[in-house]
């Protein structure tokens, strides 16, 4: 399989993600497999960007530290960047300083863009010169520049058009192609989609029929709410953008009380905010869903930079103790699949759902394959409705069920009148501190445990049964590692579904396995310590990373390399 | 024939202390309710923590009970959700004008229509007598007791500033009087905010029955239109001026509700809705 990597980058506002997005895309609708990556800092003008396109001719899931093409419109990406170049590799700049020995084609990107008659265009013209190295048509991005461009108007995509095409004569007077004969997409499914996990959980939430989605604008949580607040019309769904992340979750659970779906999403900021709260839900019985999509912490930490350090937070988080679901899906697809999954749990259990992402899926944009919109059927449950509720002499909101679940009435139905309590109380409602009651409400909510444990999906094996070695990781180190052990003698065990912990499984596998690591990307290796609490089994080979940065493809096989040589 | 009391009064007695203020408000409340001919399953009232929350096990009707200062973020969801409740948040001074003093001001800048109930004792009562934020200048409780140093919101003001579209003060000790502002609350269309006057027998020996009997007087028994801004903001910076209370409705305005700008409920309730697996991919 061949793969090339290319990565452009600027200053903020150069329109580097844009320019990135509109290849990606390309590339992506031309059967190739693509990976997106961006890097930026938290600012709006200036600093560096960066976005980088790997693009194979099969299916791929993750970036590479090495690039063969970059894309450098300032003389700090060339700077920055030049370590991640190797031998075939090529700059395209206009006018930088390349060190000598260093493969590169200096375009008048400026110059040339200036003639289409806009200075912003000379991305395109850069774009257009990786056409020409890829082998591409000039033409190929014409349906992605009407696409983004089509908005402002007719002129801006021929403007556009003009720019690529510059770009693509004068690579192909300058340089030589960097793809052969062989070099051809080899994907043939249909139903595509290129999309992040946020694109893919705002998809997933409305296919599940979430009604109200109440957040407070945080990166990199915050383009779900971009996407939904753009579909709520058409859809029929509210998306209400509270003052602080406290009236979010509240708001939410509101909503929840009243019989529909509903959710919030924050980053681990706003979620610290929520945690008083979301113990709220659980004692009221309230199903909910929260996103947690984690960036580096703790506080403002790197605000635009990934990590996985809130794994144990979302197991614990809030003051006492109830039972929840914390659900971490790898990539966007899962994300599609398990947001739907989530609404069904809350509802089913009448708890609170974690759907824990980080920046590195948030943001990335995923290839996704043959998405089913039926896959998660919604199935509604728990509800009484309103001749049962009306013919009910005695309703009890709480009462003690052999299952530990009781079924709701909900405000407006004659006859089910109750009140929805964050003070412990009866099976009817009324708050109580009396100690026997106390003991038989928690017994009840901690009932639905055992339940609970057996709807959760367990952890899956990729690679071979006996291999030399198992990697095990959580959430989005999966497209990195599933890249990593191609055709090698690893496999690796993936959970998405982490509290209530899947023992068996994780006991079943990592006690058969010859060698364990564990890949996070954390400081501490949260989920070996839950993997320990839970199993007894001890993880000594640990592979953190905590840069801000994900793990890059070539980082998990060097480290995999010296595990089995060791 | 039956009463308000019969009609939303649960089986559990009050806890308040007797000569509480909390009494005389439940009281007009309920009038209030059963005079504009609700039922307790029309009805949503999401309650704070504290003396006043505690009401939420005395009074028939649908119930949230909420967290310290969080009264109105549930009830502004539930509105959302089913825009058929008469939905009400009932909080005391602490929570509105304190911990949870967000929650106000922009309720009351999306004109949801919610009518929030503020029982005003000057005190956090149900730790045993706290300065809050509109504890007077120089009062001694366990935790000023030099006096107090900061001074108090108006919440009044306050909340003409952040856009509130129905504002009033009400007394504990004239129920039939608060029962009709609460009853204009309620029939508001947009976010209503009535300050009330709640005398704490236990804790505040200030501002008691007597005292505040010495310095509120009626609006409506004087020439005053609740419709002009200007003199809502007059009046309620009225005691810190010549030491006199105006109760009554302050001010009132016609605005489109935080709902009403949804297409998405125009049809139906959106938990009337059924939900669907969509063609979204």
């Amino acid at each position: 399989m061949r793969e090339i990597a290319i990565k452009i980058g600027g200053e903020a506002g150069f329109g580097i993600k844009v320019s990135g997005l509109i290849l990606a895309r390309t590339l992506f609708k031309m059967g190739f497999g693509v990976f997106g990556y961006s890097e930026y800092p938290s600012l709006i003008r200036g600093g560096h960007n960066t976005y980088q396109i790997n693009v194979s001719q099969g299916k791929i899931t993750s970036a590479t530290r090495k690039i063969d093409i970059l894309i450098a419109l300032n003389q700090e990406t060339v700077e920055l960047h030049k370590d991640e170049l190797t031998k075939g590799s090529v700059i395209i700049h206009d006018s930088l300083k390349i060190d000598n020995g260093i493969k590169n084609i200096n375009i008048p990107l400026m110059e040339l863009a200036k003639k289409t008659g806009s200075a912003l265009a000379r991305n395109m013209v850069a774009l257009g010169a990786v056409l020409y190295l890829l082998d591409a048509k000039a033409t190929q991005l014409n349906d992605g520049l009407a696409l983004k461009f089509g908005p402002k108007g007719k002129k801006v995509v021929e403007m556009n058009k003009k720019a690529v095409k510059l770009g693509y004569e004068v690579a192909k007077k300058k340089g030589d192609r960097l793809a052969d004969s062989e070099w051809q997409p080899a994907i043939e499914e249909s139903s595509n989609h290129l999309m992040t996990a946020n694109e893919a959980t705002a998809y997933g939430m409305i296919n599940a029929g979430c009604k109200l989605y109440a957040a407070y604008p945080m990166t990199p949580a915050t383009s779900i709410m971009h996407v939904l607040a753009s579909k709520q019309r058409e859809h029929n769904f509210v998306v209400h953008q509270t003052e602080d992340e406290i009236a979010a979750i509240g708001a939410a659970i509101g909503a929840a009380t009243t019989g529909v779906r509903a959710a919030t999403g924050t980053s681990g900021g706003g979620f610290c905010l929520m945690t008083e709260s979301l113990g709220m839900a659980a004692i009221t019985e309230t199903p909910l869903v929260v996103i947690n999509s984690q960036r580096t912490a703790p506080a403002t930490g790197l605000p635009t930079w990934t990590e996985q350090g809130d794994l144990k937070f979302m197991v614990n988080a809030s003051h006492g103790e109830f039972p929840r679901f914390v659900i971490a899906p790898g990539d966007a697809e899962e994300a599609f699949y398990m947001i739907q999954d989530g609404f069904n749990l809350a509802e089913k259990f009448q708890v609170p759902v974690i759907f824990l992402m980080d920046k590195m899926i948030s943001e990335s944009d995923f290839s996704m394959y043959g998405v089913d919109n039926k896959k998660v059927a919604i199935k509604r449950e728990g509800f009484l409705d309103d001749n049962e509720v009306e013919r009910l002499a005695d309703y009890k909101r709480y009462a003690l069920s052999k299952t530990g679940i009781s079924k709701r009435a909900v405000p407006g139905q004659k006859g089910g009148v109750h009140i929805i309590n964050s003070d412990d109380h009866d099976e009817y409602g009324f708050s109580i501190e009396e100690s026997r009651m106390r003991t038989k409400m928690m017994d009840k909510r901690f009932k639905k445990l055992k339940l609970m444990e057996a709807d959760i999906k367990e952890p899956v094996l990729y690679g071979p049964r006996n291999a030399k070695l198992t990697l095990v990781g959580w959430g989005s180190v999966k497209g990195s590692v599933l890249d990593a052990i191609q055709d090698k003698d690893v496999n690796f065990l993936h959970l998405t579904y982490i509290w209530p912990f899947p023992e068996k499984r994780v006991k079943a596998i990592l006690g058969k396995a010859k060698r364990i690591m564990l890949v996070e990307n954390n400081k501490t290796g949260q989920l070996g310590e839950i993997i320990r609490q839970e199993t007894s089994i001890e993880i000594k080979n640990k592979f953190l990373k905590y840069d801000g940065r994900p793990f890059f493809r070539e980082e998990v096989v060097r480290e995999i390399n010296r595990i089995i040589k060791k | 024939m039956i009463t308000a009391n019969q009609k939303f009064n649960t089986e559990v007695s009050p806890t308040w202390c007797p000569g509480c203020g909390n009494y005389g408000i439940w009281q007009a409340l309920k009038t209030a309710l059963f005079e504009l001919n609700l039922d307790p399953h029309q009805v949503y009232i999401s309650y704070d923590i504290g003396c006043f929350g505690n009401g939420t096990n005395f009074t028939k009707t649908y119930a949230f009970h909420s967290l310290h200062g969080r009264a109105l973020p549930p009830a502004v969801g539930a509105k959302i959700a089913n825009k058929d409740l008469v939905v009400l948040a009932l909080i005391g001074d602490g929570g509105a004008y304190g911990e949870g003093v967000q929650h106000l001001i922009h309720s009351a800048r999306y004109n949801i229509d919610i009518t929030y109930l503020v029982a005003n004792n000057q005190r956090f009562s149900l730790t045993t007598g706290q300065a809050s934020p509109t504890t007077d200048k120089n009062i001694k409780t366990p935790t000023t007791p030099f006096g107090e140093t900061k001074q108090p919101v108006n919440p009044l003001m306050m909340s003409l500033a952040s856009g509130t579209s129905f504002l009033a003060r009400g007394f504990a000790g004239d129920q039939k009087h608060l029962s009709n502002i609460i009853k204009q609350a309620i029939g508001h269309k947009g976010f209503s905010h009535v300050d009330i006057l709640q005398p704490c027998v236990s804790f505040n020996k200030e501002n008691t029955f007597e005292w505040y009997r010495s310095v509120v007087y009626k609006l409506e028994e004087h020439e005053y239109d609740p419709g002009e801004y200007n003199r809502a903001v007059e009046k309620s910076q009225e005691f810190e001026v010549d030491k006199k209370m105006p109760i009554g409705v302050i001010y009132k305005e016609k605005r489109e509700t935080y709902t009403d700008q949804m297409p998405q409920l125009k049809k139906e309730a959106l938990c009337k809705q059924k939900i669907n697996n969509t063609n979204i991919f």
